[in-house]
């Protein structure tokens, strides 16, 4: 088991090189090349000159070798992500302010997504193939089928500028806890939120109950006379908590970049909102850090799924394609 | 993102100062002084995508920004000279630190008179203040995003000197007085001796010391080098050494790092002005949508709205009926840009199309058929200018005498159609070619080959919606004449890049906004059209403009022949120029029961001044 | 207590159990059979149908209801934002366009890209996934760790990086979606690949009677093919709105061309003016799509999914 988990860090630490590798190429391949940046920093102001002198300030004339190798040892040696372009922050500061901006948003749907959905998916399972399935059923795939950015346009529509006037958007501010203070604005964000991830998880969840409740035990059990109430509970939903558990573990990373339409939709400085701002200036260091954040918490939640899927039960395999 | 640029002043020399200037003069000395305690809070939208991260005003171009500049830092440090109140774009010599520059020494010397106004702290505004930049500025020229190579200040002063409060700084040539004023002068920001430090409680000499000496120049850089790493820590903003440095109405309070802030009047600013509500809270917002829902909501006092999503058309004098949602809590407000619209021609001889965009009479159907009023009316619901030469829509009359108001080329695509028809095009398969190669009057012209077809490449910014519109009613045009254009767009920082590298990649090049005359506010072709220049990314190269550039420089000529001979040599090709608001983004918002005595026009300049606001 | 690294399995689909469902019945029969349970899902087959007409709707309409899509200075001169008429239908949108033909023109757009991105993503990842399964030792390691690599960039950053270095056009739209979508894909497919290869080899897999290719032939390829022709499926409809996002970030596709994405974004600006024509046809038309494709992929996969049915 402990040289198990020591392989795979061992093979994480490699894919985290590759991530860095992809990541810290891909501005050489803009039009710009490795200058592309000070155009999108200078705007105008932007001349063979200032560029020129922005790249120097930067170090961008060295090979690309001792760049990479440099990157690799700040990032590794000195724990620094490095500066900003364009904003006079670190990119530590920067993580320091949104991740916990966005984690609050992504944490609290979870909770919610997980208090509803999986009791929904073990009842749709239990009484699958009935109406209550299928209204339940195509609820879901109606929500899969409306993009983040309409659901959340809808939202406004009817219960902002409708009844009963939510607020638009989150207090301003960079308080992170402004979520407790002031929890009457995070209603429709959150609210979203929860509902794309239902739209999304739920049938993982009916499958994953599904999964369980088609296993040989399980189908003995009832033979042998087990409630059926009983039989869910105990068996099924124990059963189908480990792939569960699984699943969140696997889309909780993704729901902090995820988040980026819901916090565009809401006004909402998050870390979603500020990749992509960094990504259409080229501000590289930015992208390189959150998407070296998000790569370590992905690969993380990967081995915690891997090692928790073989506790639980190593027969269990997960349904679900996408 | 439509990007825009920031822009400051206007300037009139006291001895010239235009009619606009002088009733703004009158206005603002007479209103002053609201005695009552300042009360309410005044919340204002910061331009969508970009706010303040840089707090010293010695700035490059990195952070020399709309959002840095003129909704921040001039509300803390006032520039020497400013410019633009209200609607006008003019210097406002009651809001400036120093008297207007006198002139003298056939224009080889500008004397300076400060007015003893007091920082924060208590200490005058005095000559050394201002040798304190202009020191500086010697020291580390490229530092500051006004630096312009061989022209101006510093690369031009042959020496600087003051003391009491008179500067004095010597030219190595004539300069055109405006010229200097507003290209120069202007970017001089007096700094207060609590910041000549290299370490908290280390003074330096780089206020005191004398103008290009050896060790004045040491300690200067190495006073930058302290306040730039100052600067690059948000969490400075608010300390004591910053706010010891307030010559402006407002002082900063709390400062995030999303970019929103809040300003408290500064009850030691000497100017005729002072705050009228307690507080100023200008806020960040993520996106357009975002922005227009807070007006919805009523949350924010200033703020703006996307043209499209107006039902009803206005003119920039008399706007028209407002955004349904918000019409009957807000009303409208725009102004004159201080910009030229363009999009710019590649005429290096890389480019494989530069033979026919030589061609004057190919530039001349191209400008012909583009329906800049009929785009400005559909696009931009009439809230626009039609942009004929390189001078802003509305330059004051002090500087722009003998310019022609006169479009040479207005929309008429059957003429265009006509001009390329009488030098030898023939249509083909819905592509215009060349039957009559040659460089007479009915040939095609030099470089172009029988059978050549005109087919030229457009690339432009994807970021604005109305800039697609916009473009793609002009390649419509185009391809009903016979030009066939293949049109690609990308994002701005794509766009400016691709273009700005000498390269023949482009042809046609449009990043949306054209230039605002900024930092350099004379709106001079030196940047643009002149060769070698730092923004002439075409390598446009014509004689009479060169002279004509030569002479507003550093001659005494105004600047209407120049423009004039622009207008019709076409070195760019104008678009139509959409008005300014309060955050460059599309029409201002002003809820209807804050007040001013000076109205809410939004600034050509984009200067905000809080201040003359109240309830 | 672990003995095979089981990412890929987390992300493949549930895989048959050979032992588990013998029967004799002839592989025509089976797949006959799965036709059935198809066709008898009425839900399904009412979402093929609904999809044939979207299709016929998109590429046949315009040969019947004639409007200006593409000429910018001829919309100039029609009312924006006019509400419907008999000469427009549905209205107009905010750049003169007639909005019923729009939702045709964008309509196109939309299904063409999200098709070709589709295919793409499942074409790249059955071969990915074939050559690492197959290969298997080092090569497969290191294309796992890298699909891993790739897995753990956050999708959406990747593609906006990608989309604002690059220059903007059609093909470029398709290209970017397909080279960032096949990456789960290509791990299902390995996970079959595994799984043929290990019966390939298996002695096992004679013992119970029969050629590893008559095995492998009955019960991996129409497993296999069930893993791709579902994920092609859902694929289609992840491509469509992934297009449509983009649309919304403003990196959709270049006017005058447009795709619904797009045209939801630009309808959500004129909603604060009761321009309803602008976005509820659009959004109806396009969540319809996305639920009547995500069916079909649920059906498909539920015809192939013997097991379930054989409670």
């Amino acid at each position: 088991m402990f040289s198990y988990i020591l392989r795979r860090l061992g093979q994480s630490f490699i894919v985290l090189l590759l991530v860095m590798l992809i990541t810290f190429s891909l501005p050489y391949f803009e039009v710009g090349g490795i200058l592309a940046p000070a155009y999108a920093v200078l705007g105008t102001h932007a001349n063979p000159h200032t560029v020129h002198l922005w790249g120097v300030q930067h170090g961008m004339f060295r090979p690309y070798f001792v760049r990479f190798w440099e990157y690799i040892d700040q990032v590794f040696i000195h724990f620094n992500l490095g500066h900003s372009y364009k904003q006079n922050l670190s990119v530590w500061a920067i993580i320091s302010i949104y991740v916990p901006r966005t984690l609050w948003l992504a944490l609290s749907s979870l909770v919610l997504t997980v208090l509803i959905a999986l009791p929904l998916g073990i009842y749709q399972a239990s009484k699958r193939n009935t109406t209550v399935d299928y209204v339940a059923t195509g609820t879901a795939f109606v929500l899969y089928g409306i993009p983040a950015f309409l659901l959340g346009i809808l939202m406004l529509q009817f219960f902002s500028f409708g009844w009963p006037h939510l607020p638009t958007s989150p207090p301003n501010g960079v308080a992170p806890w402004a979520m407790f203070t002031d929890p009457l604005g995070f209603i429709l964000p959150v609210l979203t939120l929860t509902l794309l991830s239902i739209a999304f998880l739920s049938r993982f969840m009916r499958s994953a109950v599904l999964e369980v409740l088609v296993q040989d035990y399980v189908r003995s059990a009832i033979a042998k006379g087990c409630s059926r109430p009983r039989m869910l509970i105990h068996h099924a939903f124990r059963n189908a908590l480990g792939p569960i558990v699984i699943i969140l573990g696997l889309y909780f990373p993704g729901l902090l970049g995820g988040a980026v339409v819901i916090e565009a939709v809401f006004n909402y400085s998050g870390l979603g909102v500020q990749v992509v701002n960094a990504a259409t200036i080229s501000d590289v260091p930015t992208v390189l850090g959150v998407t070296l954040l998000v790569a370590i918490l992905t690969l993380l939640g990967n081995l915690m799924a891997d090692v928790a899927l073989g506790i639980v039960n190593p027969r269990i395999r997960i349904q679900g394609s996408r | 993102m439509q990007f825009k640029h920031r822009v400051r002043g206007l300037l009139t020399i006291a001895s010239a100062a235009a009619a606009i200037s002088l009733s703004l003069i009158g206005l603002s000395a007479g209103g002053a002084g609201a005695v009552s305690k300042p009360t309410g809070t005044i919340t204002f939208a910061e331009q969508i995508g970009t706010t303040p991260t840089y707090i010293f005003p010695y700035m490059t171009c990195a952070t020399f920004s709309v959002a840095d500049i003129d909704g921040f830092d001039q509300q803390l440090y006032r520039p020497l000279y400013y410019f633009g109140l209200g609607a006008s774009a003019a210097v406002q010599p009651t809001l400036s630190l120093a008297h207007m520059p006198v002139m003298s020494n056939h224009n080889k010397t500008s004397t300076i008179n400060l007015k003893g106004w007091k920082f924060a702290d208590g200490q005058t505004i005095d000559a050394e203040s201002l040798m304190f930049f202009l020191n500086m500025y010697r020291a580390v020229p490229t530092d500051y995003c006004g630096f312009n190579g061989k022209y101006g200040i510093p690369n031009m002063v042959k020496s600087a000197s003051g003391s009491g409060n008179t500067v004095t700084i010597n030219y190595t040539t004539s300069v055109n007085p405006y010229w200097i004023l507003y290209n120069y002068l202007a970017e001089l920001t007096p700094m207060p001796n609590s910041w000549d430090i290299t370490a908290p409680g280390k003074p330096s000499t780089c206020a005191s010391g004398a103008y290009d000496a050896k060790s004045t120049n040491a300690a200067c850089a190495a006073v930058y080098k302290y306040l730039n790493k100052q600067s690059s820590n948000t969490s400075t903003f608010t300390d004591t050494m910053w706010q010891s440095g307030d010559s402006g109405p407002w002082k900063l309070t709390a400062f995030d790092n999303l970019g929103n802030l809040t300003l408290v009047p500064n009850t030691k600013y000497s100017g005729p002005q002072k705050a009228q509500v307690a507080q100023v809270k200008e806020e960040a917002f993520a996106s357009t949508t975002a922005e227009q829902n807070a007006l919805r909501a009523g949350t924010l006092d200033i703020g703006y709205v996307d043209n499209t999503v107006l039902t009803a058309n206005g003119t920039p004098s008399k706007p028209g009926a407002n955004w349904g949602p918000i019409a009957n809590k807000y009303t409208i407000k725009v102004a004159s840009p201080w910009s030229v619209d363009y999009s710019a021609y590649n005429f290096n001889k890389l480019n494989p199309q530069a033979p026919l965009l030589n061609q004057l009479y190919i530039r001349q159907a191209l400008q012909d058929s583009i329906n800049q009023p009929g785009i400005i009316k559909k696009v931009f619901k009439g809230y626009g200018f039609v942009q004929i030469n390189p001078l802003p829509p509305v330059t004051p009359a002090s500087i722009d005498s003998g310019v022609s108001n006169v479009n040479p080329y207005p929309y008429n695509p059957s003429k265009a159609s006509s001009l390329l028809k009488d030098h030898g095009w023939k249509m083909s398969g819905g592509t215009l070619e060349c039957a009559s190669p040659g460089t007479g009057a009915t040939n095609c012209g030099t470089g172009i080959t029988r059978g050549e077809k005109l087919d030229l490449s457009f690339l432009y910014d994807s970021g604005a919606p109305v800039t697609a519109l916009q473009v793609d009613a002009e390649v419509s045009e185009w391809k009903s004449i016979g030009v066939s254009m293949k049109v690609s767009s990308a994002p701005f920082n794509t766009v400016i890049s691709e273009c700005s590298a000498n390269s023949g990649k482009w042809s046609i090049c449009y990043w949306g906004a054209g230039w605002i005359y900024s930092p350099e506010y004379y709106p001079s072709g030196e940047t643009l059209f002149t060769p070698g220049a730092s923004f002439n990314i075409g390598n446009f190269n014509n004689a009479q403009i060169n002279a004509a550039t030569n002479q507003t420089d550093f001659g005494t000529a105004s600047l209407g022949n120049f423009a004039n001979i622009a207008a019709n040599v076409l070195p760019d090709m104008y678009q139509p120029n959409t008005t300014n608001d309060f955050v460059a983004g599309g029409i201002g918002e002003v809820i209807n029961t804050l007040k001013s005595k000076i109205g809410f026009s939004p600034n050509p300049l984009q200067t905000f001044t809080p201040e003359y606001y109240h309830w | 207590m672990i003995n095979e690294p089981p990412p890929s399995e987390l992300h493949s689909l549930v895989t048959e159990n050979l032992a588990s469902t013998e029967r004799s019945d002839e592989v025509v029969a089976m797949w006959r059979q799965r036709t059935r349970i198809f066709v008898h899902n009425k839900l399904a087959v009412t979402s093929v149908l609904f999809l044939i007409v979207v299709v016929l709707f998109c590429y046949v309409g315009p040969l019947l209801y004639h409007t200006n899509q593409t000429n910018q200075a001829t919309a100039l001169n029609v009312a924006f934002n006019a509400a419907p008429s008999l000469k427009h239908w549905l209205g107009t949108d905010s750049s003169g366009y007639d909005e019923l033909g729009r939702i045709m023109f964008g309509g196109e757009y939309s299904l063409s890209l999200g098709m070709l991105a589709g295919l793409i993503t499942i074409v790249v990842g059955t071969i990915y996934g074939m050559v690492s399964g197959f290969l298997g030792g080092i090569v497969d390691t290191l294309m796992m760790r890298l699909l891993d690599a790739f897995l753990s960039i956050p999708l959406l950053f990747l593609l906006i990086t990608l989309i604002s270095v690059f220059q903007r056009s059609t093909v470029f739209l398709i290209a970017i979606i397909g080279a960032t979508g096949w990456f789960a894909n290509g791990r299902i497919i390995r996970g079959d690949a595994l799984l043929i290869k290990k019966l390939e080899y298996s002695e096992a897999a004679t013992a119970m009677g029969g050629t590893k290719w008559h095995i492998i032939w009955r019960h991996v390829f129409p497993n296999s093919m069930s893993n791709i022709v579902t994920v092609a499926t859902f694929s289609v409809a992840d491509a469509i709105l992934f297009l449509s996002t983009l649309g919304f970030l403003g990196l959709g596709i270049q006017a005058p061309q447009t795709d619904w994405g797009t045209m939801m974004q630009a309808g959500s600006v004129q909603q604060s003016n009761g321009f309803w024509w602008e976005i509820y046809p659009t959004a109806l038309m396009f969540v319809l799509v996305i639920v009547a494709i995500t069916y079909v992929g649920e059906a498909l996969r539920d015809a192939f999914e013997v097991r379930l049915l054989e409670r």
